[in-house]
C-alpha cells in the first residue's frame, strides 16, 4: 500500500515512469482509501499551483546591479520605512547644508570607538539690530511709519516708495498707536512700503524687512526615552540626560519655524557580514553578526511647529524636525503643549518619536525612540 | 546585444569577460532566475527585509563566484545551493526567532477565500514539517524545482529527494487531514 502511495505522488507529479501507470490505476480503483489520498494530493496540488509569484522589488534589483556593476549600494528598505528616500533626500540635502554636517553624515559607525561630539552649534545674530517694521500680513498691529520728522499716518500714498537713495535716509521707528485705529480696508488695499536704510551690514535681513524680535523664542528641553528600541531596549537609560535648545521664530500665531540643537543617547543594533569559510564542506559565506551600541549624540536641525490657542494659556503644538548627527540624519515628531505661566514663560510637555538613520559601511538602518519632554519655552 | 540564446554556461563564461559585457550576460541570468530565488529565500526565511538580503548576498557571491574559472554544469541548481547557505547561515544567526508573518505571503491571485484558506493552511502545515523535509517541499511545491536540482543543491540523491518530497507531502497532508475532507467537499 506505501508503495502504491509513494507512486500515486509521483504520478501526480509526472514522475512515474510510464510503465507503472497501469498499476496505479489498478490500485486506485481497489483501495478507497488511495483514492482519497489522490483526491486530497490532487486539492493540494491545485492550491499551490494557484500562489502567487513574486518579483524581486525593482529597489532590490537595482541595488544588486548597483553594487555589482556601479560599485555602489543604494538605500533600500530602511529609508523606505519612513516614508519615501526622495521627499528624505531634498529635505537632508536643506537640513545638512544646514548645520553644516555634510562631511560628517556619510561616515561609518566604527564598532567599539568611542563616538565623539559634535562642536556646538553656534547661531549668531546680526550685529545691527533691526528696528521694528510694519508687517503688512498682520493687520492687527497697529503701524505708523515716521518720515523726516513728519509722522504719517494713514497716508500711504505720500510714503515715497521709488528711489530711496535719493532722499534723506528716512527714520522708521515702532510708534505706539493703539489708540489710533487704522482701518483696516485701507492696509488691506494699499500695503505700507517702508523703506529701510540701504547699508551693506544689513545683507539678507534687509530682504526681509517683517522680521520681529518680539516673536523670536527659546526654549530649553529636558528628555526622558520612554521607550526605546525594542531591540536594545535594556540600554535605554531614563536617568540619562537629554536635552535640546530650541530658538523658534513665530511665522503667525499658529506657525513656527525654528532651529534646535541637542544631546541625547540613541540605542542602535545594526549587523554585519562577517567572511566564514567551513573546512568540512569546503564552502565559504557569511555570516551575520550583530553589534549594539548606545552613543550620545550631538544633533542640529531644523523645526516647522503648528499650535493652537486651545483655551487660554494652553496651547497644545505639533512639531516636525529634520536634522542631522554625526552619524546620520534625524527625523523627529513631536506632540505637546505649552502651559503659559506669564506672557512671555511657558512650560512645555509632550512626547516625541525619533529616527535616527545611519549607515554602517554599505548598510543604512535605523534606530527609533520615545521620549517624554518637558521643558521651559522663553519669549524674547 | 541579446544574450537570451545563450545556455546558462555561456552566459556564466560572459561573467568573466569586461564589463558591458558581464551586465549584460548577468542581467540575461537574472532575468531566468532572480524570480525564484527570491521566492526561495522569502519562503524560507519569511522576514521580508532579512529576504531582500540574502538574495542580494546571493547573486553577489554568484556573481564573485563567477569570476574564478570553473565548469557550471547546472546553474540553477548552483545559484540554489548560494542561496540555501545564504539563507542557513542568516537564520543561524538570527539572535531572536521572531517571525514577522508577511500578510502578502502567499496571498493567491484568484479572489476565492477557500483556496486563500486552503493555502494558509498549506503553510501552517509545512511550517510545522521538520527543517530537512520543510526545505523539500518548498523547493518542490512552491519553487518547482525538478528534482535533479534539488538533489544537486542539497548534496542528496535524486531518489532520495522524491522520498522526501513524499515523506513531506504526506505529513502536510496527515496534518491537513481535518480539514482536507471539508474542502474536498466544497471545491
Amino acid at each position: 500500500m506505501e508503495k502504491y502511495s509513494f507512486w500515486v505522488h509521483l504520478l501526480l507529479e509526472g514522475e512515474l515512469e510510464p510503465g507503472k501507470e497501469a498499476e496505479v490505476f489498478e490500485a486506485l480503483a481497489k483501495h478507497p482509501e488511495l483514492r482519497e489520498e489522490f483526491r486530497h494530493l490532487v486539492l493540494m496540488n491545485r492550491s499551490l499551483r494557484e500562489q502567487p509569484v513574486r518579483m524581486p522589488p525593482p529597489t532590490v534589483t537595482r541595488t544588486v546591479f548597483d553594487r555589482l556593476f556601479r560599485g555602489k549600494r543604494s538605500i533600500t528598505s530602511p529609508l523606505l520605512t519612513f516614508g519615501g528616500g526622495i521627499l528624505v533626500g531634498l529635505l537632508l540635502s536643506g537640513i545638512v547644508w544646514f548645520t553644516g554636517q555634510w562631511s560628517q553624515i556619510s561616515s561609518s559607525v566604527q564598532i567599539g570607538e568611542a563616538v565623539p561630539e559634535l562642536p556646538v552649534v553656534e547661531f549668531t545674530a546680526p550685529a545691527q539690530a533691526l528696528p521694528v517694521v510694519a508687517d503688512t500680513a498682520d493687520l492687527s498691529v497697529p503701524v505708523s511709519v515716521v518720515e523726516q520728522g513728519r509722522t504719517i499716518e494713514n497716508e500711504k500714498q505720500e510714503v515715497p516708495s521709488q528711489k530711496p537713495a535719493e532722499q534723506e535716509t528716512p527714520i522708521v521707528e515702532a510708534v505706539s498707536v493703539a489708540s489710533v485705529p487704522l482701518p483696516s480696508s485701507s492696509l488691506s488695499q494699499q500695503p505700507v512700503g517702508v523703506v529701510l536704510p540701504e547699508s551693506p551690514s544689513l545683507g539678507l535681513w534687509s530682504l526681509s524687512p517683517s522680521i520681529r524680535w518680539d516673536r523670536f523664542y527659546g526654549e530649553y528641553r529636558e528628555k526622558v526615552a520612554m521607550i526605546a528600541n525594542p531591540q536594545t531596549q535594556r540600554f535605554s537609560d531614563p536617568l540619562m540626560r537629554q536635552f535640546q535648545l530650541t530658538l523658534g521664530y513665530q511665522l503667525t500665531p499658529n506657525h513656527a519655524v525654528g532651529i534646535a540643537v541637542g544631546r541625547e543617547s540613541f540605542p542602535q543594533r545594526f549587523y554585519l557580514f562577517a567572511h566564514m569559510e567551513t573546512d568540512e564542506e569546503r564552502e565559504e559565506y557569511d555570516v551575520r553578526v550583530y553589534y549594539e551600541q548606545v552613543p550620545i549624540l550631538w544633533w542640529a536641525g531644523g523645526f516647522y511647529r503648528a499650535q493652537w490657542e486651545l483655551m487660554p494659556r494652553v496651547s497644545p503644538f505639533a512639531e516636525a524636525f529634520v536634522g542631522g548627527t554625526r552619524v546620520g540624519p534625524l527625523l523627529r515628531a513631536t506632540l505637546g503643549t505649552s502651559l503659559w505661566l506669564t506672557d512671555n514663560v511657558a512650560l512645555q510637555v509632550g512626547v516625541e518619536g525619533s529616527t535616527l538613520l545611519y549607515q554602517v559601511y554599505e548598510r543604512v538602518f535605523a534606530t527609533q525612540k520615545m521620549s517624554l519632554v518637558y521643558g521651559l519655552k522663553v519669549g524674547l | 546585444m541579446d544574450y537570451s540564446g545563450y545556455s546558462d554556461a555561456e552566459l556564466f563564461g560572459l561573467l568573466r569577460e569586461k564589463k558591458s559585457i558581464a551586465e549584460a550576460a548577468f542581467a540575461e541570468l537574472y532575468s531566468r532566475y532572480a524570480t525564484r530565488i527570491y521566492n526561495y529565500c522569502r519562503t524560507i526565511l519569511r522576514d521580508k527585509e532579512d529576504a531582500e538580503d540574502a538574495f542580494q548576498e546571493t547573486f553577489a557571491k554568484f556573481y564573485q563566484s563567477a569570476q574564478q574559472e570553473r565548469e557550471m554544469t547546472n546553474l540553477p541548481a548552483y545559484l540554489l545551493r548560494i542561496a540555501r547557505n545564504t539563507c542557513l547561515n542568516m537564520k543561524r544567526q538570527r539572535r531572536q526567532d521572531v517571525v514577522s508573518f508577511d500578510e502578502e505571503y502567499m496571498r493567491p491571485t484568484q479572489d476565492d477565500p477557500d483556496r486563500e484558506e486552503m493555502l494558509k493552511l498549506i503553510e501552517t502545515a509545512v511550517g510545522l514539517l521538520p527543517d530537512d523535509l520543510r526545505e523539500i517541499f518548498i523547493l518542490r511545491e512552491y519553487q518547482g524545482y525538478r528534482y535533479a536540482e534539488i538533489a544537486q543543491a542539497l548534496n542528496i540523491s535524486e531518489e532520495a529527494a522524491r522520498v522526501r518530497a513524499y515523506r513531506a507531502r504526506k505529513q502536510v497532508q496527515k496534518i491537513l487531514a481535518p480539514y482536507i475532507k471539508d474542502f474536498a467537499q466544497h471545491m
